[in-house]
């Protein structure tokens, strides 16, 4: 099944895409949010520096003022303060701070006189160079503070402190912050929504293709018909065609090498069958050399001539009957399929082998089933199976062995032809070799190595199947199983 | 089903948890990731970066203070800007912390000095010879001008506009003067406008403000068709449309004093400290760039008698 990871091709090119997509957006977005911060406080950050440079001035001037000691002046630095919250927006506080730290003017009346010690505003106190910063307070929640040096030259009456409500400023950022979130899912969710139907698109020619390719006969000669638009689904589809058209082809020739070398492994069959061939038609030539004898010795012995005419005639018959036995095994002829009765071929095959087996005095035991189906078949090729297989027996058992060939029907469906002998059997090395071309045990007068391998290539051509079960020591037993086309299986009984 | 078919089925159940789950991973990376950038980007926490100079305070010495006054010619601020710098510079090179006392006239600074609440103070030419009368003061140093010379001037300023070509034309014109004591309120209408051979009484109107970039701005605004002011106030204020009509002939620049109670040590200390100021050297250029432009030629030693040419002229109104 391969890998559970193996997902689609249209999931994996939305996760590729929509994942490179996603993550540019957000680095974009993250970009964009972080540079507009940055402008963003540092614009506030100018701005109160700006306001708080701008105030010193006045709260100098006030300083410089209040030098003159005349009562009407006293109140400035808290006029100034008052005037300050009044007309610039968005002030939390102000505070004028003087070089020992004490607060000597502050929005907040309630600060008045206050001397702050914390650390920060120390060193704000020390400083003599605008600043600004930006912090979280319990009391005003985001504050950006300016601070401003009150100094002339050498002349420092304290520090200006102003603190603005940055609230706002974070509110502008989380809804930039939120607006980019939605804008990165947004622009994502597009995408991938465009990606799902260009990708549908594809695949759904690609299935098309797929189903067209299913439908496809491989064997045909008619081409596929191609689709009318072009582009890689069309070259696709042309060049299947193509590698069909190769495959038709190659198959043919296939089929014309296999019906060779079927007919080389037939005809090796015949030169073993020779020598039995020989003598079944030695016998009556004799008997006929012998008849011709006596008659030329006797020609006008009238009553003995027309008896051996009639020995000649019966020993020209038998002849006549192996010839046409031989020849009805040898014929080359195109592959047919035929209504075949498998205990005939059997027959034919054990009396083409008589001469064989009764050399080696071997028991043959015929068990065939007079109810078997007819098969539809090719029966030269079916007979070459049933030589091999009886050969194979022949060769594996000493003198006196025993053969049984058996034929039974098995279930509805198909018939078996099962070949069993006592012989040496085949050992457990050689069981997964025996249907390799060329795998032989025998010696080079005695075999090809091609009986099994084409047997084989026959029987699954067919539909069939050959089992084997070997005992070595004990025998061998073949099972050639062909399944029954329902045409035939019930036209003979 | 056969055992493919259920493979498949088991396959496809086990691939969508397994699918579910990476979502799941994916979708917490992404919801945590999203977290961190908000918790970032809504934090804007600015912390304080002070500069590398720190305010040391008045007192981390122990030095005496001396009080210098000056005359209320400028607006304090203006003050402040120009001579607090001088403060600084004789703070560091004498061993006497100065500090400015500012007035609210011309007189004030007189009075403090002759009470002894100033030792140094920066007077004008004209009450200073007022004061020299009453033996309050003693005279020390005088500005050079650009000229290298220790002279300067008061003008009579217009607007650029203004149809006023000559101290003759000013008859019938309103006319603003700083301080009462100051040489510029006295110059134009007790010497000048009678050698022209126009009486006080033939102006308009005649007043007298608290400074001298009052009397510029007076004019600029149009309140008054001309005024009178020292001639560093003129320049500074020319390219923003006013226009010079007439020069006084060269006095004294503003003395700088000590009174009488202020210690020998001292006035010789601010005396030596300030000729000490060469403008031909870079460093005391660069020094003197941010005093009062009166101040930025450097100083000359001075004398009561160098105040002469003043009293003369005083004298010569008088006569008449």
């Amino acid at each position: 099944m391969g890998n559970p990871w193996r997902i689609d091709l249209r999931t994996r090119l939305m996760m590729v895409v929509g994942g490179i997509t996603a993550l540019l957006m957000m680095v974009i977005s993250v970009g964009i949010l972080f540079v507009w911060r940055t402008l963003l406080i540092e614009d506030q950050r100018n701005n109160a520096a700006a306001v708080a440079s701008a105030a010193s001035i006045t709260i100098i001037d006030a300083f410089l003022r209040l030098n003159d000691e005349t009562p009407e002046v006293e109140d400035l630095l808290e006029r100034h303060i008052d005037n300050f919250m009044r007309t610039l927006d968005g002030v939390s506080f102000i505070a004028v701070v003087d070089i020992n730290s004490r607060i000597i003017a502050h929005s907040d009346i309630a600060k008045y006189n206050q001397i702050l010690k914390d650390s920060l505003s120390l060193v704000i106190s020390g400083s003599v160079r605008p600043a600004t910063m930006m912090y979280q307070s319990p009391e005003h929640g985001w504050t950006l503070e300016a601070v401003h040096p009150l100094q002339i030259a050498g002349k420092r009456w304290g520090v200006l402190r102003i603190g603005f409500d940055a609230n706002p400023l974070r509110g502008q950022i989380r809804l930039m912050f939120f607006l980019l979130v939605g804008f990165t899912a947004i622009i994502t969710a597009v995408t991938l929504g465009i990606l799902y139907i260009m990708i549908g698109r594809i695949t759904q020619s690609l299935r098309s293709l797929v189903t067209l390719m299913d439908e496809t006969n491989l064997g045909s000669a008619t081409s596929i018909p191609l689709p009318p638009q072009e582009g890689e689904v069309g070259i696709l589809l042309r060049h299947f065609d193509m590698l069909r058209q190769r495959l038709a082809q190659s198959k043919t020739e296939l089929i014309s090498v296999q019906q060779q070398i079927y007919q080389a492994e037939k005809l090796a069959s015949i030169g073993r069958l020779a020598s039995g061939v020989a003598h079944e038609i030695n016998n009556p030539l004799n008997g006929i050399k012998s008849a011709l004898y006596a008659i030329q010795k006797e020609p006008d012995n009238r009553e003995q001539t027309q008896s051996y005419f009639r020995l000649i005639d019966e020993g020209v018959n038998y002849i006549q009957v192996v010839v046409q036995k031989l020849l009805g095994f040898a014929r080359q002829q195109p592959a047919s399929m035929d209504a075949v009765l498998v205990n005939d071929l059997i027959h034919n095959v054990i009396w083409l082998l008589d001469y064989k087996l009764k050399q080696k005095s071997i028991d043959v035991r015929l068990e065939l089933d007079p109810s078997l189906p007819v098969v539809r078949a090719d029966a030269p090729l079916i007979s070459e199976v049933i030589m091999n297989l009886v050969l194979n027996g022949c060769d594996a058992v000493d003198n006196g062995g025993m053969i049984e060939v058996r034929t039974e029907a098995k279930s509805d469906d198909a018939v078996m032809i099962i070949v069993r002998d006592n012989g040496v059997g085949i050992p457990e090395e050689n069981m997964k070799k025996i249907f390799d071309p060329f795998f032989t045990t025998k010696g080079p007068k005695e075999g090809t190595g091609l009986g099994l391998s084409v047997s084989l290539g026959i029987v699954e051509t067919h539909g069939g199947t050959i089992r084997v079960h070997s005992t070595p020591g004990a025998g061998t037993e073949f099972t050639v199983t062909f399944p029954l086309t329902k045409h035939y299986e019930h036209t003979t009984g | 089903m056969g055992i493919a078919g259920m493979e498949r089925t088991l396959l496809s159940i086990l691939m969508q948890k397994k699918t579910v789950a990476f979502l799941a991973v994916l979708m917490f990376i992404l919801a945590g990731l999203t977290a961190f950038i908000y918790v970032r980007v809504t934090d804007m926490t600015v912390v304080f970066r002070p500069s590398n100079q720190f305010w040391t305070g008045d007192s981390a010495d122990r030095k005496q203070v001396i009080s210098v006054g000056v005359v209320s010619r400028y607006p304090p601020s203006v003050i402040y800007q120009g001579y607090q710098p001088i403060m600084d510079y004789l703070t560091r090179s004498t061993p006497y912390r100065f500090t400015l006392r500012l007035s609210s006239s011309y007189q004030q600074t007189v009075d403090l000095l002759a009470n002894g609440t100033l030792s140094v103070a920066f007077l004008g030419t004209y009450i200073y010879v007022q004061a020299q009368q009453k033996q309050a003061v003693e005279c020390l140093l005088k500005p050079l001008n650009e000229n290298g010379e220790p002279y300067s001037h008061a003008v009579v300023i217009v607007r650029d506009d203004s149809p006023i070509r000559s101290i003759g034309d000013l008859r019938h014109k309103r006319v603003a003067f700083p301080s009462k004591d100051s040489f510029s309120g006295n110059w134009l209408p007790r010497y000048e406008l009678q050698r022209h051979h126009i009486a006080f009484s033939d102006l308009d109107s005649v007043c007298y403000l608290p400074h001298h970039q009052s009397v510029v701005y007076q004019v600029l605004k149009g309140t008054f068709d001309a005024g009178v002011v020292k001639e560093r106030v003129a320049r500074e204020f020319l390219p923003r449309g006013i226009r010079i009509l007439y020069t006084s002939e060269a006095i004294p620049g503003s003395p700088i004093v000590a009174s009488r109670s202020c210690p020998r040590e001292v006035s010789l200390a601010v005396r030596s400290a300030l000729l000490r100021i060469d403008t031909r050297r870079p460093e005391d250029r660069a020094l003197i760039e941010t005093w009062d432009p009166e101040f930025q030629f450097g100083f000359a030693a001075a004398t009561d008698r160098d105040y002469d040419a003043v009293r003369a002229i005083l004298r010569a109104v008088e006569k008449k």
